[in-house]
């Protein structure tokens, strides 16, 4: 069976457990029911305009007593759904496991995107536009660079994000904190870089690449040392 | 490898130009003007209809014309920040105006400045706490946020590009376009399954809301868990209820077995006494194992804010640092703790600290809640967390319905923090805002909604009942605050589902066992919202998918986005216009 099956399979029978403890954990106790069925009524009279008859208010239990009576009928049905949650948990978890190093996301969705190597590009295209910069007037430019921020974000910080979750498994919460809060932290520089070409301010538009590009140096930091 | 961007000499800059405009006097002034305008109309439209309205793109839209028209060299960031506040000032509206009526209406004798107290020191908490989660929230998780997307959308409009434009302007067009026929002939729900003769207990029934569509299509396949716990909660265990004959039966409810309003009954018996309890309970229990599971994380942002004074680096420097917010909630600690003191004439000071102490982490765990429902669904738990809240209160105090309103209103403003902050964060983030100015903007400014709020309640109550009071004048009948009597009320004969509570917090626990994060959160969510609303938002999660495979991911970005935004956008200004030309009529 593939990983995917697994998946799927384990998806099912959370789900049955899921059903099974929702469904016994919606009944409701015969007191309980009761008072339910008067509140109804009652409102029902008062919609159709017709006067309520004198019933006798029904006793509601104490919240303490009604969760006894809830378990003392519902344990076992309920305890078996959690078992299936439970079950079902673990196996979804081993088969995300596999099914994230066979194709990134865990999903089956995406494309493996190696972080280092583009890391890398994104410094590599920053650099270009500096370059740029030393022999052009800056402020001329601000139109292409919007353009090329737009092209990294969607050609490569993209498809880096869609990865995370395979990024995760393969180096740990932590590794992953300390690797992807600058990417993240270079993404918003970027995006701002952005909203400064827009408005045609290019100082902060090249304030806010350089803070970019240190943030997509750290990130490479970590991931290179990671990797050796 | 490439070159150290520091060996390269600067590139030239421009020495005549200003400073880049971000959290400037102008953006406060405007800000703080909007949202208390939309406040006090959001506090009377809330008594009137029972509901609020989110206020974001408005502001977002004023905020663009007044700043493009009149102010030299405004900038797109600049309005985010005039959107920051004015929608954290207008969100004290739906706290206090869903939790302190109830108040009024029984008769209760109350401080007002407890009450004034409490909704600040609520402002404040909400924010802080929420703080420390947006790395985790925003930036791991990538939660959706459509709402923040949305604003997002509207404040890149100058540089989207045309086709963008048009896409956001064809969204906007239709969900208008459709929510004006809803409006005009009360057309809200196509039950699709009634008119194929489906019983009732088995709905399949579609809101007219191209919102929730929108919000669906921006959540993607990651809206799929929301969906099926609405499968799961209305097409599984309400036909198995209904069959196993555990809902009031016709002769209980005095009707003849084929009456037609017997399904009705048992559907109103279904919803209110069994799913919605039970999804309460199951939010609260994903909440906490949404906590276990992000504590590497949530200690990973603490790290790094606690950091920030002194590296720099990180993002420190981006957030309000850890001190800051450290002080603050003690601070809002300390306003809750007197709220409390001077609601109660009963109660020790000990039970006062208690009180307060159960209020400021029950105030974490729903925002918690709250804040990961709306970044996926763009839907708020508000009232149900609220409730719970309220209820907790009420136990506390050893059945004190003023104790329990007044920490409430705390709980019920805070939590309405939570989420606005962090999908104003998401807007900000998508357009590169300072975490840290959005954070202090509405850090600072966020607690002028509460006397606007509390202010215009007072206004619109008049005792002698021509206003929401008894005889109801006015035709202010304040739904919330009525609803929340009841439930006092009901507290009070001992009538708590507390059952419910806890069999949905088990679910929601195990739930957190699930390799999906929010699992719990989302199912218990589509257990606690009529199916229509998640059946038209599984139509959006449905067309996202089929787009997204079809015509890839990167399309997605460039198409879907703005054209869902424009679907948000529209339905939320139609709503509002349509809310304020049914009143002043």
């Amino acid at each position: 069976m593939s990983s995917a099956q697994i998946q799927n399979l384990s998806s099912l029978i959370v789900a049955i457990g899921v059903g099974l403890c929702a469904t016994f954990g919606a009944q409701l106790t015969p007191k309980t029911l009761d008072a339910v069925t008067a509140d109804l009524v009652s409102t029902h009279q008062l919609k159709e305009g017709q006067t309520s008859e004198s019933r006798p208010t029904p006793e509601v239990e104490e919240p303490s007593a009604r969760v006894m009576t809830w378990w003392s009928r519902a344990a076992l049905p309920f305890g078996g759904g959690l078992l299936l949650i439970f079950l079902g948990s673990m196996m979804a978890r081993r088969a995300k496991h596999a099914l994230i190093h066979l194709t990134g996301d865990g999903e089956g969705g995406g494309a493996e995107v190696n972080l280092a190597h583009t890391l890398g590009v994104v410094i590599r295209t920053l650099d270009e536009i500096f370059k740029r910069t030393q022999s052009e007037e800056w402020s001329q430019l601000l139109a292409e660079i919007k353009i090329e921020i737009e092209e990294i974000q969607t050609s490569h910080l993209e498809p880096l994000i869609e990865n995370r979750e395979r990024i995760k498994a393969e180096l740990g919460m932590e590794l992953f904190i300390d690797i992807f809060g600058p990417i993240a932290q270079g993404e918003r520089k970027l995006n701002r870089a952005w909203a400064a070409c827009v408005d045609k301010h290019s100082n902060e538009a090249v304030t806010s690449l350089q803070s970019a590009y240190v943030s997509f140096q750290s990130a490479l930091q970590g991931a290179v040392q990671t990797e050796s | 490898m490439s070159s150290d961007l520091t060996s390269l000499p600067p590139p030239q800059k421009n020495t005549g130009e200003k400073p880049y405009r971000e959290l400037t006097l102008i953006s406060v002034i405007l800000g703080v003007m909007i949202g208390a305008l939309m406040n006090a109309a959001f506090v009377y439209i809330a008594l009137k209809l029972g509901f609020s309205l989110g206020g974001s793109t408005v502001a977002a839209i004023i905020g663009f014309g007044v700043l493009r028209a009149f102010v030299d060299g405004s900038s797109i960031i600049e309005n985010n920040i005039n959107q920051t506040i004015a929608s954290g000032v207008n969100n004290a509206s739906a706290g206090v105006v869903f939790t302190l009526p109830a108040l009024f209406l029984m008769g209760a004798e109350f401080s007002p400045w407890s009450a004034m107290l409490s909704a600040v020191a609520g402002t404040f908490l909400g924010i802080v706490i929420i703080i420390p989660l947006r790395k985790q929230m925003i930036e791991f998780e990538r939660l959706r946020f459509p709402s923040g997307i949305a604003v997002a959308s509207l404040l890149r409009s100058p540089g989207a590009g045309a086709r963008q434009a048009k896409l956001l302007a064809a969204g906007f067009i239709i969900a208008t376009f459709f929510h004006v026929i809803s409006e005009v002939t009360g057309f809200s729900d196509l039950n699709l399954g009634g008119s194929l003769g489906i019983p009732p207990y088995f709905p399949i029934v579609l809101g007219v809301s191209f919102a929730s569509v929108g919000a669906g299509m921006l959540a993607g396949g990651g809206g799929l868990p929301f969906v099926a716990g609405g499968v799961l909660a209305w097409w599984i265990i309400s036909p198995m209820v209904t069959q196993l004959g555990w809902l009031p039966s016709p002769e209980a409810l005095s009707l003849p077995a084929n009456d037609p309003k017997v399904l009705e009954l048992q559907g109103a018996a279904l919803y209110k006494a069994m799913l919605r309890p039970l999804g309460i309970g199951t939010l609260i229990g994903g909440a906490m194992a949404g906590v276990v599971a992000s504590l590497p994380a949530l200690r990973g942002a603490l790290k790094s804010l606690s950091s920030a004074a002194q590296t720099g680096v990180g993002g420190g420097s981006d957030e309000l640092t850890a001190k800051s917010l450290g002080t603050a909630a003690i601070s809002a600690f300390g306003l809750l703790f007197i709220a409390a003191i001077m609601a109660s004439s009963t109660l020790s000071i000990m039970e006062c600290a208690l009180i307060a102490v159960v209020g400021f982490l029950w105030l974490i765990l729903a925002g918690l809640v709250v804040a990961q429902a709306t970044g996926v669904t763009d839907i708020s738990p508000l009232s149900g967390m609220s409730l719970i809240g309220v209820t907790l209160m009420y136990f506390l105090s050893g059945g004190d319905s003023v104790v329990a309103v007044i920490l409430g209103v705390a709980v019920c403003v805070g939590i309405g923090q939570c989420a606005d902050m962090m999908s104003d964060l998401k807007a900000g983030h998508l357009i590169g805002a300072s975490p840290r100015s959005q954070q202090l903007a509405q850090l600072c400014l966020s607690w002028v909604g509460v006397p606007v709020a509390v202010g215009v309640l007072y206004l619109l109550w008049t005792p002698d009942g021509g206003g929401f009071g008894p005889g109801a004048a006015s035709g202010l009948s304040a739904p919330q605050g009525d609803a929340l009597q009841g439930i006092l009320k009901g507290l009070a004969s001992g009538d708590a589902p507390l059952d419910k509570y806890i069999s949905g917090a088990i679910i929601g626990l195990s739930l957190g066992a699930f390799p999906i994060s929010g699992l719990g959160v989302l199912i218990g969510l589509a257990m606690y919202l009529p199916f229509s609303v998640t059946l038209t938002y599984a139509v959006g999660s449905v067309i996202a998918i089929g787009l997204e495979r079809s015509k890839g991911r990167s399309w997605m970005g460039s198409n879907v986005v703005p054209f869902a935004a424009g679907l948000i956008i529209g339905e939320a200004l139609t709503s509002i216009t349509a809310v304020l030309i049914r009143l002043s009529v």
